[in-house]
């Protein structure tokens, strides 16, 4: 199944779990399902193989992941088997947590420093990006020495470019363009 | 390249001074996959069509299919750095390509770097590849003549400026000699040429920038070359450059001819780009928009209103400039009839038919006059050649049907016998040899002397003796008659009476 397909069955799922008010706990129900396929190799296999029939997979499911999860998440699960589309359940799952990020004004972002950054530098940043973008901030902060100074921040396809990298390539274009 | 040091040092001044640490904010994505020179990258969310996405190492490809969660973008250039994860960054420049008067005398590439090897080609101003063609209130009907030199052309199957005409013919029958003379024609006028060859041979490329080179052709001319050897993305892109490079002498009143060589190895280029970026095939494999790949590129073609400008100030100046285009399709064993020479016949003002048998027997350039049509030129031909073109084209028919029903025959009256001999001559007329342009007073003297019987008399294998003797006759003894021509464009009065004088005189003196 294509991205999008994993992305519409995920919205759908969102939504339905917003109106039930029961984010939260189709999300840990998505995430025991996921738990429970990777800790057994045997029952994954069996899940994801195409060429074993629906009502095998739907027994397998019901013996052995969807025990205690929410009705929604169990729902979802049969609906994947029946449609054929249990392909895409990781993509789903991430897709979900994307949605769930958003809804509640996570913004995670890559931020890539020419020096270690220490814990006080960290929280003032992460502080004014959080004002800045009126967001909950989650970074994951990378050394980055080919930066050579400055920073540069990623979030989602747009970059933020202010490392002295970037401003020296610049000045060597001008060069070339002005010689 | 030559640095100077000084240079160097005053753009570091002004570095220093206007130095302003400030950031830059981009859009990125990353590469997942890459061959054959099409590439997809997930992200780059803002990226627009056509958009110039740079790859690094000074690579940059063209965003051409927009999906959901991905771009799939042609390469342009050496691709094989390129590794799967990289980042590449959306510029937010749609596609443009240098232009300019510096660009003349050179030989570029599809995106206009210079691959002539004499240095950097310095222009402040960039054109879009995929430019706007003009609206319809922003042109006018073509009126005026490109005068190819070649007399079958300009006599009969005339072209006008800002008109699209079609040469199509087998490969070995001259279609690119007839843009060479069109080029070569052209010294000392007013209209710039841009040659652009794609998936020609270099060799062939190359003699044709030799022929130009010679005859001084070069320094009203810019060569576009995308040959076999380069990408598919780069052959289908050449021919909108040189597009856009005519177009920028187009809007700012000047006239531009541009050839594109050849249409069908363009068409086939396109089809390669398309399969790669999964594109569905169509008839011959060919994309759904082969069709308007070929017409949103001839629409760019056109004779400007005088008063574009003023509709249109940020685009036109005032001079109602012009571009014309003189599109090749080789096809194969004659077959008019294929995908691509239909398609460019159907968007094109008329066609010049070059025929493998005319050519094998001599008739050169072989031009079908039967086949061959310009839908729009007749009006832009000068009043002194309309007046004895119509004799020619007309004599011309009569010729042909004749000569297909008396091919048997034993004996004929003398009435046809005496059609058959003028059109025999006629033809003798129109046979020119390779880069000799006529200049259009040259080519009505000769048609007029043609349809007036004054070469019935004269052996068929002299009648180019009578021509050369007799032109040279008319330089040196009559140059008025030709400059009054040129200077009113009509041929009535006494200039006709002149050249009646002028052919009476010399045919006492011409000994076969």
């Amino acid at each position: 199944m294509s991205q999008a397909a994993a992305e519409r069955y995920a919205g759908a799922l969102f939504e339905l779990a917003s109106e039930k008010n029961a984010v939260e706990d189709v999300g840990q129900g998505l995430l025991a399902v996921r738990k429970a396929l990777q800790a057994d190799a045997g029952a994954a296999k069996t899940f994801f193989a195409p060429r074993v029939p629906a009502t095998e997979k739907r027994r397998l499911a019901d013996q052995k992941l969807l025990t205690g999860v929410h009705p929604l998440v169990a729902k979802l699960v049969r609906l994947l088997i029946d449609r054929r589309r249990e392909g895409s359940l990781w993509s789903l799952i991430l897709c979900f947590f994307e949605l769930k990020e958003t809804a509640e004004g996570i913004l995670r972002l890559t931020i890539e420093t020419a020096r270690p950054l220490d814990d006080a530098a960290r929280t003032a940043l992460v502080a004014k990006l959080s004002s800045a973008t009126g967001k909950k901030v989650l970074p994951e902060i990378v050394d980055n020495a080919d930066l050579l100074g400055g920073m540069r921040i990623t979030i989602g396809s747009t970059r933020i470019d202010g490392s002295l990298k970037r401003a020296l390539e610049s000045l060597g274009k001008r060069l070339k363009a002005a010689v | 390249m030559d640095i100077n040091p000084a240079e160097i040092t005053s753009v570091l001044k002004r570095e220093i001074e206007g130095y302003d640490s400030k950031v830059e904010v981009e859009s990125i994505g990353t590469l997942i996959s890459i061959g054959d020179g099409v590439a997809r990258i997930s992200g780059l969310r803002d990226c627009q069509m056509s958009e110039m996405l740079d790859f690094g190492d000074g690579v940059f490809g063209i965003a051409l299919n927009l999906e959901s969660d991905t771009v799939g973008a042609v390469v342009l250039g050496d691709f094989t750095k390129a590794k799967e994860g990289q980042t590449v960054k959306g510029t937010g420049q749609i596609m443009s390509v240098p232009v300019g008067p510096a660009m003349l005398g050179r030989v570029v590439n599809a995106i206009g770097e210079p691959v002539d090897g004499k240095g950097a080609i310095k222009t402040e101003v960039s054109y879009p590849v995929e430019g706007r063609a003009p609206n319809v209130l922003e042109r006018q009907p073509v009126h005026e003549p490109v005068q190819t030199g070649i007399v079958s052309i300009d006599a009969m199957i005339p072209i006008g400026r800002g008109q699209r005409e079609l040469i199509i013919g087998d490969r070995q029958t001259g279609k690119t000699a007839i843009c060479v003379d069109t080029i070569l024609n052209q010294k000392g006028k007013d209209l710039i040429c841009i040659y652009v060859a794609v998936g020609q041979k270099m060799s062939t490329t190359k003699s044709v920038q030799a022929v130009l080179e010679k005859h001084g052709a070069m320094d009203y001319t810019i060569i576009v070359n995308a040959p076999a050897s380069e990408s598919a993305a780069l052959q289908w892109l050449a021919p909108f450059a040189g597009t856009a490079m005519g177009e920028y002498f187009r809007d700012r009143g000047q006239h531009a001819l541009v050839i594109y060589d050849d249409l069908y190895k363009h068409a086939m280029a396109w089809r390669e780009v398309s399969l790669l970026l999964r594109r569905p095939p169509g008839r011959e494999a060919f994309p759904g928009d082969v069709f308007a790949l070929h017409s949103r590129l001839l629409e760019r073609s056109a004779k400007l209103a005088a008063d574009a400008h003023e509709q249109n100030p940020g685009q036109y100046q005032a001079g109602s400039g012009s571009l014309t285009a003189l599109p090749i399709v080789e096809i194969q064993q004659g077959d008019v009839t294929a995908y691509i020479p239909t398609n460019v016949i159907s968007i094109t003002d008329g066609q010049i038919y070059l025929e493998t048998d005319l050519f094998n027997s001599g008739v050169r350039p072989a031009v079908n006059a039967g086949l061959s049509v310009s839908r729009v030129g007749g009006s832009a031909q000068i009043k002194a050649m309309k007046k004895v073109a119509g004799q020619l084209r007309l004599q011309m028919a009569q010729f042909r049907e004749l000569a297909a029903f008396t091919q048997f025959a034993s004996d004929l009256d003398a009435a046809t016998l005496a059609q058959l001999t003028r059109g025999e001559r006629l033809v003798e007329i129109l046979k020119q040899p390779q880069y000799e342009p006529m200049p259009v007073e040259e080519q009505i003297f000769m048609i007029y002397a043609g349809t007036n019987r004054y070469l019935d008399d004269v052996p068929i294998a002299k009648v180019k003796k009578f021509q050369k003797e007799f032109l040279a006759f008319m330089r040196d003894r009559y140059p008025q008659c030709g400059q009054a021509i040129l200077k009113s464009g009509k041929f009535e009065g006494d200039t006709v009476e002149m050249l009646k004088a002028a052919l009476a005189e010399f045919k006492k003196t011409f000994t076969a």
